[in-house]
């Protein structure tokens, strides 16, 4: 027996002429800059959280202080009423806000800023909070428009006309919301947003203990066996959601589940202490994933809510 | 411009196509199977080719991603493309000189999962053992019991078929 006569078979099975135009449109179905940038992303992802957890509590800045307005959701007015020790304690006021084209940009900002009724002691601790959202809005706004400058340039260094320019601008947002405020617990989200060649979003949530003067982990809110709470509760969820509609798809679970350890993706597997989360209105847990991290980008944001 | 890893996945896989085609069609046996698995294949390498942090393991990793394609698109298939005695689907007609090697040829598609990759790729794809046991991401040692079994199964198979 001989293995290589096999060989000539294989070789001669016969090429479809299709086979170069299958290939090209597959090379085309994506550009390599949106591959690029996914994959930066992916990876700055990890920076984020990183910059978030250690930013040093700088001085605030100059403040452009266009309108101070009282959140004024209107849950949030009627509990204010309810509860007389929440009024107390703090308020969530938009300190910054911009609604409007500043040359090449659409911006659509509403900075928050926590105050606290009484200032006393907790200021401080406030107010190294306070700070850091400058920091992170003032940091964002900053490296997005050098990020548009820099993309003009590159389109115009590689040949690019006035007029196929045009008259592109840059979105960029800076929202807040208020997700849960009871007593003296706060959580707050903060999100910065861009929009040019691809949209890009990143989330950041502030649960503090106002009493305490302590940032809230998800050992406090869950107990010491937070960590198999959770994660049973998501692996749960997410078996729940493949199940329910097939066209939802998570890293390393149901049908291409296997393959995908086999590329060495890796999916969901623990939460731990740095995990992202904000409390609802309900007062649980909401645990959240940004997008590329455990689910394909067009999954977008995960959020899975802990019951106890 | 610098060639970074993107323009080096495109022209390999562009110099290359041919071979994966003929991979992917010594699996899935039918043409349209074939450039599916191909197509996805490259849409699947070339979004992950920024995480491949070594370039000189391109074929490899590439090679174990149309493998993988070729073996998810026969699960998602299964009920269809293989008739219940396991009969490859027909070929186009071949001089008669072909008999012989379309016999070997179609005594290796009988073969069990495992062991089939390990043929293909080494008799067919001429890749060593140690390219094998990367591109399967198991150790040489079960890549060459594999293959052993292989050839033994495949003897048996062909003195039964009179060849």
């Amino acid at each position: 027996m001989r293995l290589e006569d096999g060989k000539e078979y294989y070789d001669s099975i016969e090429i479809p002429d299709e086979l170069s135009d299958v290939v090209n449109r597959a090379i085309g179905s994506k550009s390599k800059g949106e591959i690029r940038m996914n994959y930066e992303k992916n990876r700055k992802k990890n920076n984020v959280v990183r910059f978030f957890r250690y930013t040093a509590a700088a001085a605030a800045g100059l403040l452009i202080c266009l309108t101070v307005g009282v959140n004024t959701s209107e849950a949030f007015a009627k509990e204010m009423s309810e509860v007389p020790v929440l009024g107390a304690l703090a308020k969530v006021l938009t300190v910054r806000s911009f609604h409007g084209t500043d040359g090449e940009y659409e911006i659509n900002m509403d900075v928050p800023e926590i105050v606290e009724e009484q200032a006393g002691e907790g200021a401080a601790f406030t107010g190294d909070v306070n700070a850091e959202i400058q920091k992170i809005v003032d940091d964002y706004m900053e490296t997005a428009k050098e990020e548009f400058q820099e993309y003009k340039e590159a389109f115009f260094a590689t040949g690019g006309t006035q007029e196929e320019w045009g008259g592109r601008t840059m979105d960029i947002v800076v929202d807040y919301d208020v997700k849960y405020q009871e007593g003296n617990i706060l959580s707050l989200k903060l999100v910065t947003a861009k929009g040019w060649v691809s949209a890009q979003e990143e989330r950041y949530y502030y649960n503090l203990d106002l009493s305490t003067r302590e940032n809230l982990t998800l050992k406090d809110l869950l107990g010491e066996d937070y960590v198999e709470l959770c994660n049973e509760s998501i692996v749960a969820q997410i078996n729940q959601r493949i199940a329910e509609d097939e066209n939802k798809t998570y890293f390393g679970f149901g049908t291409g589940g296997a393959e995908d350890a086999e590329l060495g993706i890796e999916g969901f597997t623990t939460v731990t202490e740095e995990t992202k989360f904000y409390i609802n209105e309900q007062g649980n847990v909401v645990v959240v994933f940004e997008k590329y991290e455990i689910a394909p980008g067009y999954m977008g944001f995960q959020e899975f809510e802990i019951t106890k | 411009m610098e060639q970074d890893i993107y323009d080096r996945t495109v022209s390999y896989i562009v110099e290359n196509q041919e071979k994966f085609y003929r991979l992917a069609y010594s699996y899935v046996g039918d043409r349209d199977g074939a450039l599916d698995v191909v197509q996805n294949a490259v849409c699947r390498g070339l979004e992950k080719c920024y995480d491949l942090k070594n370039p000189d393991a391109l074929k490899t990793w590439f090679y174990r991603i149309v493998v993988n394609e070729s073996l998810q698109y026969l699960r998602r298939n299964r009920r269809e493309s293989v008739s219940a005695d396991g009969e490859l689907p027909e070929q186009s007609y071949h001089e008669p000189a072909f008999e012989r090697d379309r016999q070997v040829y179609e005594e290796v598609g009988r073969l069990a999962e495992p062991m089939k990759t390990v043929v293909v790729l080494h008799f067919y794809e001429g890749l060593t053992l140690k390219q094998i046991s990367e591109i399967t991401g198991t150790n040489l040692n079960t890549v060459k019991s594999r293959l052993y079994s292989a050839l033994g199964k495949l003897e048996k198979s062909l003195k039964e078929a009179g060849a």
